[in-house]
This record gives structure tokens, sequence and C-alpha cells, in this order.
């Protein structure tokens, strides 16, 4: 009986680890397909021929004669992260707010504001994307960098609620209570009290609305009208005509994931060093 | 705190402007033949619904839902065991694999999607490279397994997150109660886990039910899926008259569907909290 | 920390509600890699302004995104039956000549005016390109040549083992399959168009495409494929320049489309001078060479023909002309709104087949 039970959780054990790594070649395949366009030396991207780190040159260190669609897709970039990080910034403001607020409201109210603000996560993005430009449309709003902006904060403000109310309901009451005893005012109570313990959902959700606003394609797709192009439109419109896609697309996105590595590996080295410490 | 009750009611409101009215502007367009470009006396009328009888029609909506459901059970026979295999690793290894799990999809979608199109192409830098030729585009099967390589992951995180918070003691007082493993996980672990099984079906099911330029672009233009239809009738067909009426109607539709999902997860969940 | 966070909140608020830039900007819809971006540059810096260049896929996206008020568009770049159904919904503005003066030192290459000179669109419009439609061809295979000449529009309808592709656009799916059943373009007879529709359903095309249909072709994805003029060219003259085998090449079957797109100035533009003086920048001998170069379109007007098959530049236009003489050419109109959403539909039904 023991053998029998050791056996069936080795082969469990092994089938999880055979099926998980397939998933993981299967869901990396696509990434090394970009490393290898982002270093291949051609100008279409579409057949191998041969190695060259020319296109990281180009993004990088280009700044004499870079060609025109280069210009315009670092203008792409560069729009798709202050964007991010503008709408990043008002959704976590704006969501921390109202999310303290609808925590204060009784039961009832709360079910129903949480109902309101689960909507637009739960809304596939076409639908809010064509809801957004209808809107605008009927509000007669030149489509745009604004428009865009706007829908952003948007769809990002019900993540960061998210991230923040279940800290809140972690948080002791009587502490906000005690601060206000103790003759502070409601809003250095706030600042006080109530965000330190929070901070870490603030955080989580600032992430999320940053990592939904610089990958979305649809909403933006939607509410961009004439003038506003992110890397996303910028690559939708590209991609119907893939021959002139520029490899420097690829060096881009092979860079994000480099960066990205940086800062996981940077925070766990923080923290093992503080737990180190400590 | 009762006093910071009001800090919400400007929420409200936004939420009143960006969600309620949109949706009504829709249901009028859907039920009229009014005109967003020109607005004017309009009058209401079902006959926006004959969009429904055309055979691309049908033939889209019976494609999404059924690539959206093979999309979802696939993910879930998958997402599962990968999901339960990672929380029996230890907690550095088990960090390291969510986050190298989570790095593909930093990366813009729609590149992995120019990725994905090469990998199906005949004669590709795919092909060139690895020796292997998958030409598939243009069929089904390219956008069902386009589909499955974008939203597995989404299927993982919210069951990973449930098991990995499951209290151990349950699953050791099961045990010590005599179950077998079966029987632990059939009656302990998996009830548990519900609540990050059906999150992660709706974040499955709903986004490939939607897409439009996945299809697009692996399915060559062949398969019709709903999302597709969607935007053509907002955006590359908009000056036929009544054209953003009958796709309002359809997004009306898809939106319907969403709520219904959503108010699934509310009879699992009762916080809300499940979503992240 | 709090003093960097508020110089964010600053500098955010600033730039979010504070207009851009005070350089004018030109708003420009075209098909999409249909301009020189180089030519653009150039304008911008020679008129200071900022030109913001809006790729379409299509002539009815197009018009979408023309009747939408809240997106004043200065230069759109249609087609000929398209602008003829603007002029209609009236959202087109008439063309003030006087205003461009580049346009009288050049005349129209004849052929070219007779298509549009005394139709309703010519106070509209200032030509832009002309071609016709044909078939692109993978010439790996040296039978494929002799099927494509043979068979004319059945290369694509009836394609056998042959892989093709068609383009995703209402107006040319149904013209070319009216051309192979041998009925005229513009037919509106609903017994020609069912039976066009027919001929889509059953012609199994490999891959539905608009500028992408020639990348196919090219890398041998695809056999064959319906594809506009310029297409063929922009591409024979890029491989010529990098030195690569030519693999492709063009067919125009006797009986085909000729077409012209041209610059219009929509209605409610806001910047009506700025927007002619863009025109009239096209309209320069010099520019015109470089940007019809680069699109691989025949240029429209005579002057920068005879300079382009000069000496000095050495193009060769005999395979070039969209229309030589004798040829059989068709022209499209508007027609009526039904028969708009006749071929729309005829597209959809042909597409999920």
């Amino acid at each position: 009986m023991m053998v029998q039970n050791q056996i069936k959780s080795r082969v469990r054990k092994t089938s999880g680890l055979l099926i998980t790594i397939l998933t993981f070649l299967f869901l990396y395949l696509p990434i090394i397909i970009i490393f290898l366009i982002s270093v291949n030396n051609s100008t279409r991207g579409y057949r191998w021929e041969g190695f060259t780190l020319k296109w990281y040159q180009d993004l990088l260190f280009n700044v004499t004669n870079p060609s025109s669609d280069l210009r315009i897709f670092r203008e792409a970039i560069g729009n798709t992260i202050w964007v991010a990080l503008r709408s990043t910034f008002f959704a976590t403001l704006l969501g921390t707010i109202f999310a303290i607020g609808i925590h204060a409201l009784d039961k009832k109210k709360r079910v129903k504001m949480m109902v309101l603000n689960n909507i637009p996560v739960v809304n596939p993005d076409i639908v809010t994307g064509i809801s957004l430009m209808v809107v605008f449309s009927l509000l007669s709003f030149q489509l745009g960098e604004s428009t865009v902006l706007l829908a952003h904060i948007f769809f990002s403000i019900p993540y960061v609620v998210l991230s923040i109310i279940p800290k809140l309901k972690r948080l002791d009451p009587n502490m906000y209570e005690a601060a206000l005893d103790l003759g502070c005012s409601r809003l250095s109570a706030v600042w006080r009290v109530i965000l330190p313990n929070i901070s870490t959902g603030i955080i989580g959700g600032a992430l999320i609305a940053f990592t939904m606003s610089i990958d979305d394609f649809v909403i933006s797709y939607f509410t961009s009208g004439i003038d506003f192009e992110n890397v996303s439109i910028w690559l939708y419109t590209k991609m119907k005509n893939p021959q002139n896609l520029n490899p420097t697309l690829y060096a881009y996105n092979v860079l994000i994931i480099l960066i990205t590595i940086g800062v996981i590996l940077y925070i766990n080295l923080k923290k093992d060093r503080k737990e180190k410490i400590s | 705190m009762r006093r910071l009750r009001p800090y919400s009611i400007p929420y409200f409101i936004w939420m009143a402007i960006f969600v309620l009215v949109p949706t009504i502007l829709l249901l009028f367009l859907a039920f009229s033949d009014l005109n967003l470009y020109r607005l004017s006396a309009f009058e209401f009328r079902f006959s926006n619904f004959t969009i429904f009888s055309e055979p691309f029609i049908q033939r889209a909506l019976f494609n999404s839902f059924f690539y959206a459901l093979i999309v979802t059970l696939i993910s879930f026979l998958v997402g599962y065991p990968v999901a339960f295999y990672i929380t029996t690793l230890q907690e550095k290894k088990k960090k390291f694999l969510i986050a190298l799990l989570i790095l593909p999809l930093w990366t813009n979608m729609l590149v992995r999607l120019t990725a994905w199109e090469r990998i199906f192409s005949a004669n590709s830098i795919f092909s060139d490279v690895f020796g292997l030729q998958i030409p598939i585009l243009g069929t089904e099967l390219a956008v069902v397994i386009g589909l499955l390589a974008m939203y597995l992951p989404f299927m993982i995180f919210p069951i990973f997150s449930v098991l990995d918070k499951l209290d151990t003691k349950l699953i050791e007082a099961s045990k010590d109660l005599g179950a077998s493993d079966t029987q632990t996980f059939l009656r302990v672990i998996f009830p548990l886990s519900l609540g990050g099984v059906v999150s992660g079906f709706i974040m499955t099911f709903l986004p490939s039910l939607t897409t439009f330029a996945l299809p697009e672009v692996l399915g060559w233009r062949k398969v019709p899926m709903i999302g597709m239809e969607i935007q053509k009738k907002f955006i590359l067909e908009g000056l036929q008259p009544f054209s953003i009426n009958q796709g309002a109607l359809i997004s009306i539709l898809i939106m319907l569907f969403s709520i219904a999902s959503f108010v699934l997860i509310t009879k699992v969940d009762k916080e809300g909290e499940t979503l992240i | 920390m709090k003093k960097l966070v508020l110089l964010f909140v600053f500098v955010a608020a600033l730039t979010t509600l504070v207009a851009c830039s005070q350089k004018p900007k030109l708003y420009v819809l075209n098909w999409g890699d249909y301009m020189d971006t180089d030519l653009i540059a150039a304008f911008e810096e020679e008129y200071g302004v900022q030109v913001s260049y809006k790729p379409a896929g299509s002539n009815e996206e197009m018009a979408t995104l023309l009747q939408a008020s809240n997106t004043p568009y200065d230069i759109v770049i249609p087609s000929d039956y398209m602008i003829d159904k603007l002029i209609q919904e009236d959202l087109l503005q008439e063309i003030q000549f006087d205003l461009l003066t580049n346009y009288e030192s050049l005349n129209v290459i004849d052929k070219l005016e007779t298509l549009y000179q005394d139709s309703t669109i010519a106070p509209y419009l200032v030509p832009y390109a002309w071609g016709t439609i044909g078939i692109m061809y993978n010439t790996t295979n040296p039978d494929l040549k002799t099927f494509v000449e043979t068979n004319q529009w059945g290369a694509l309808f009836q394609s056998g083992s042959y892989r093709a592709g068609m383009y995703d656009s209402a107006r040319d799916a149904v013209a070319s399959a009216l051309l192979y059943l041998g009925y005229h373009v513009n037919s509106d007879d609903t017994t020609e168009l069912a039976a066009a529709e027919n001929a889509l359903k059953n012609a199994g095309f490999t891959a539905w495409g608009e500028d992408n249909l020639k990348g196919l072709v090219i890398s041998g994805n695809l056999d064959l494929a319906l594809v506009y003029s310029g297409d063929y060219f922009s591409e024979y003259y890029v491989a010529l320049e990098d030195e690569i085998d030519i693999t492709f090449d063009f067919y125009v079957p006797d009986v085909t489309n000729v077409w012209l797109d041209a610059m219009v100035i929509p209605k409610n533009s806001q910047n009506v001078e700025l927007a002619h003086q863009f025109i009239d920048f096209f309209l320069r001998p010099d520019i015109a060479i470089q940007n019809s170069d680069y699109i691989g379109y025949a240029p429209c007007y005579q002057q920068v023909y005879d300079l382009m098959i000069s000496e000095e530049y050495g193009y060769d236009f005999d395979t070039f002309d969209p229309y030589p003489a004798g040829a059989v050419r068709q022209m499209y109109v508007y027609g009526s709104d039904d028969r708009q959403n006749r071929i729309v539909q005829i597209l959809s039904r042909a597409k999920s087949e």
C-alpha cells in the first residue's frame, strides 16, 4: 500500500512537471521567435538572413539620421509610455480615494458599488471600447490623446479599487477612530493611518494599471481617432503590410522583457537582503 | 469610517457617465434607426434584428462561442494541473515560475501575434531556423491554438492564487481522517478552489469570445468571429446606413452575456474579490 | 517623496490640460504605405508644421472616419467611386485650384482625364495616382505563368492546386468576380451579382488580405493574388534596389478595372489653406517623381511622366501604362446605397465559406 502510494505520487509529480514544462515551452515559443526576428539581418524580417545587432543599435542609438519610420515608431513608444504613466497616476490616485469611500459604505450600497466597479473589468474590451467611442462621439469630443487617456483611466480605476479593497478589509477600523480621537483631522488620519497600511494594495493596483495601459490595444483603437498612435495601434496598421514592419519593434519588445526581468530580480534581491538583515 | 463615505459619490457619478450612459446610448442605437453622427429625429424599430438572419453572422456567433468553449476547456485541463504542480514547489521556485509565466504577457499581444503568424507560415523565419513547416494559417486550428497561447496564463493565475492560499491544515485533516489522495482532492481541494476556477473560466472565455485581431491575422480573414463583425460594423463599414445600429445590437448581445457570466461569479464568491 | 509626487502631479496636469504644441497640424488620411514618409517630413520642415498621417485599409474605412464630425481630417485620398459617394453625402469641399501654384503648369495625362473630366466629381479632386487591378504571381513554378496568362481571371477563381489570395475589399472582390464571369464591374443585375457571390464562395481562396497579399506571394506563402498595379511595381523597385532575386511577376488581364485615387479636402477641415499647400507640394515635379517611385503607381501628369522616362531618371513605362491603346478598361461608379449594401453583403458571405 505504501509503495503503491509512493509510485502514485511519483507519477503525479513527474506528469505535473512534464505538463508544466510543455506549457512553458508553448508559451515561450513566440518569445523565441520575437528574439530571433530582433537579431535577424533582414529589413522585412520574414526569412532568416543572418545574425545582427543593428536593430538594437538603430532603436537606441540612432539619433543623427533616423528614418521617418523609426521616428514615427519612437513617437508611438513615447505616446504609449507617457499615457501609461499618467493614466496609472490618476487611476491610482482616484482609485485609492474611491476605494476608501466604498469601504466606508454600508453593506448594501457597497455591494452595489462593487457591481458597478466590476462591470468594466468583466466587459470584453471591444464592448468597452465601442461604448467609450460612442459616448465621446455623442459629446463631440475630438478623438485623440485626451480621449485615450480618459479611457485608460476609466478602465484602470476598477483594478486599483479591486486591489485596495481587500487590504482595507484587514485594516482595524478602530485605528482610524483612534487617530481622530487623538486630534487628527480627517485628512491627516487618512494620510497617516490608512494609507501606510494599504500601501501594498496601492502599489499592486498601480502595477496592474500600468500593465493594462501599456499593453492596451482594443480600447485605444476605438478611442484614438485621427491623431493618436500608441505602439499597439501603430503595429496593427503596420501588420496589414507586414513586409515593411521595421524589426526595431522586436528589439523594443526584447528590451522590455529584459528590463522586466531586471526589475523583478532587483525587487527579489532587495527582499532577500531585507530578510537577511531582519 | 462613516464620515469617509462622501469619497465614493464622485465615483458613482463617474461610473454613471462612463458605464450607464454608453449602455443606454447603445440600446437606443440598437433599437432604432438613429444615426450616431447626425443626431436627428429617429424612430424605434426592431428591424436591426435582421442582421441575425445573415448566415455569416450566425456562423461568426457559433464559431466564437465554440472556439471560446474549446479554448477554455483545454486551458482548464492543462492549467489546473500546472497551477497545482507549482503550488507543490518550494517558495522560491514558486515565485520564479509565476514570474516566468507573467513575462510573456508583458510583450505586446499583437507582437506575439505576428510571431505566431510566422510560426504557422509555410516559409518564414520559423521554418528557416527550426526546419519545421506548420502551414496552418487560415485554418480554425491556427485560431484556436493562437487563442490558447494568449489566454492560458489567465486560467492558471486565478487557480494558482486560490490554491496557494489554501489552508494546508485542511488537507492534513482530510488525510488524518483516512481519505485517499483522490478523495482529498475531489472533496476538499477542488471545491475550495472553485472560486479561482470560475475566475479563470471568465478570464479565458470572454476575451476569446470577442477577439478580433487574432482571427484576422491567424485566420487569414477566412475564419469568422463575432469580434471582427462588430469591428466591421463600427469602423470598416460605418458609412453604410444602419451599420452602426446593427453593430450596437450585436454588442448589446455580447454585453448581456458578459453580465450573465458576472452574475455567476457573484454567486460563487460574494465579496467581489475573486477577480484579482 | 511628497515633493516628487507634487511635481509629477503638476507636470501631468499641465501636459494633460494644455494643448500639445503651437505648430499647426495637418491631418492626412490615406491608404497604408501610399505616401513617402520622407517627403512628409520634408513638408513638415519646409512649412514648419506637423503632419499627422493616419493610414486606412479601404475606401469604406475612410468614409466611416470622415463622417464622424469629431475627426476633422484635412486631406483624404480615396478612390473615384468613393469620392462620388462622399460628394453625395456633402462631406467634401471643392478644390480652390487658384491656390495650387503648380497645377497650371501640369497637364493631366489625356487618357486619365477623359475618365473623369466630364463627371460631377471633377471640381473636388486633384489626381494622385491611377492604376489597374491585376494578378501577381510567384515565378518559382514555371507553369504558373502560362496558367495565369491562359485563364486570366479564372486563374484566381479556379486556382485548383495553386494557393490564391483575394483582396478584402467589397468593390474589388466583386468586380474581379464579375470580370471573371464576363460581366461589367458596375453591374447591378440581381442574377449577375448572385453569380458573382457564388463564384467568390466556390473559389476557395487560401487567404483574404489587403497589402499583405503581395508579401505572401513574394515569400512563397501564396502562389498568386489579386493586387493593385502599384503593389507589384513598388516591390519590383525595392527588389532592384536591394539587388534581391525577383521571383514574382504581374499580369493584367485583357479586361480589367482602371481606377483613380485623388486628393480631396473634407468640408470640416480646419486648415484649408495649409491643405492646399500640401497638395501643391506634391505637385512639384521632383516631389511627384520621388513619391511615384516610392508608391510604385503611375504618375498622373504628362510632364512628370515625360521627366520620368527621360534620360535623367530612366524609368521604363512600357509595362507601366494602366491604359494601353486598344485595351478595355472599366471604371467604378458608386451606383446606389442598395448596391453598396449588396456587395458588402456578398463579401461577408463569401469570406465565411
